[in-house]
């Protein structure tokens, strides 16, 4: 169901991007076809930021702690995307006798497409691919009863992951959007894919950067979304 | 002191508000999944013609675990409990005048689907070595995990 709200929305927003009234159609026959001019890469400047969404978990949601920061090259046409976070969670149920707890890493490499190439206050419509990686160590302690020959055992146990590493692919799909000066907010989602761990000692619950796993042993992906206030350098002015 | 937001600056504005919140709504909680058990099945067979073989077994001990899973019952089939806490059993059979055992190792593998739903504990990497059988047939590819014991 998520899946076909998000295409629809996805859809009826690009269609009115590319949407032209009758009246529109018609002034295009009567004028002269110009030659299509290519736009060219160029280095316009670079975004920095943090994710407002993860500060805002961090504040609301202990012992969740998850920061991170994003950085743009923008290349007009395509943006060179680098992010870096920290994510640290865990959960405690006494009555169930389960803890859980995550600590690690994780950087996201890739590029955007823009749409909006030609905008006059530089805001980005962007779709792209992000490769990400993470490193972390996670630890489940549980009580498990079973039971063996008419007999109800309860054992207490531990698994540990240490030095775990996960790396995995995104779609993503985000918008920049000049508000002040040099003060910008986007966001970006993301669809992520192809998660791959070493096998380790448990499956891991969460995967930093990546998110929860629990739909793994279905579709093997899962959707995350960030909400950056950014920062923009320009390097060089738009020509009027 | 009033900043001055240029209309389409508002426009984008909301965009990124809407969208976000969409989004947002779309992360859903998962379901749970059934734990599917913590046993290994296994069944007795005749090497001649394979047909089911039912034995008066004694015992079946499993070292390690110090514990009959089975004692003085008639049977063709019946099943091991894993016991988490361990990675390898020994189980030694002794019924009529046979006597066997067999190494069964595992591993057992976690999942946490939710912080609101059970652990699910899995057991993979199974294998057998046997010294005493004169053969035995493992199915470990998927669940249910068994084997057969032929005699």
């Amino acid at each position: 169901m998520k899946y076909i709200f998000s295409v629809i929305l996805f859809l009826a927003y690009t269609a009115n991007f590319a949407q032209t009234s009758p009246e529109e159609s018609d002034e295009q026959a009567d004028t002269v076809r110009v030659k299509k001019e290519r736009v060219k890469m160029e280095l316009r400047g670079m975004h920095m930021g943090f994710d407002a969404f993860g500060a805002i978990k961090t504040a609301v949601v202990p012992p969740l702690i998850g920061w991170e920061i994003t950085s743009d090259i923008d290349l007009k046409k395509y943006m060179v995307v680098f992010d870096y976070g920290n994510y640290r969670n865990a959960f405690q149920d006494t009555t169930r006798n389960l803890s859980t707890s995550i600590d690690g890493d994780y950087f996201r490499l890739g590029i955007d497409g823009n749409v909006l190439k030609k905008d006059p206050d530089r805001n980005a419509l962007t779709f792209g691919i992000r490769y990400g990686w993470a490193r972390f160590e996670d630890q489940l302690i549980f009580n498990h009863d079973y039971a063996f020959a008419d007999t109800v055992l309860t054992r207490s146990l531990q698994f540990r992951n240490l030095n775990h590493r996960a790396h995995w692919l995104e779609l993503n799909m985000g918008m920049k959007a000049k508000i002040y000066k040099g003060l910008w907010l986007g966001y970006q989602t993301r669809l992520k894919f192809r998660l791959k761990y070493n096998p380790g000692e448990w499956i891991p619950f969460e995967v930093p950067g990546y998110g929860p796993t629990e739909n793994i042993s279905t579709s093997n992906s899962t959707w995350g979304f960030n909400y950056y206030i950014l920062y923009y350098i320009p390097f060089k002015r738009d020509k009027p | 002191m009033c900043v001055y937001l240029h209309p389409m600056n508002k426009s984008w504005i909301i965009i990124v508000s809407i969208f976000a919140c969409l989004t947002i709504s779309c992360l859903e909680d998962p379901a749970c999944e059934e734990d599917k058990g913590d046993v290994v099945l296994f069944s007795f067979f005749k090497k001649a013609d394979s047909s089911s073989l039912t034995l008066s077994v004694d015992s079946i001990y499993i070292q390690g675990f110090m514990r009959n899973a089975y004692k003085n019952a008639s049977m063709s089939s019946g099943q091991i409990v894993l016991p988490p806490e361990l990675t390898s059993l020994k189980l030694i059979i002794k019924a009529d005048t046979l006597e066997g055992s067999l190494d069964l190792n595992y591993q057992p593998y976690p999942k946490l689907y939710s912080t609101k739903c059970n652990i699910q504990l899995l057991f993979i990497n199974h294998n057998i070595t046997s010294h005493s059988f004169d053969s035995i047939a493992t199915h470990f590819e998927k669940e249910p995990y068994s084997f057969e014991i032929y005699f």
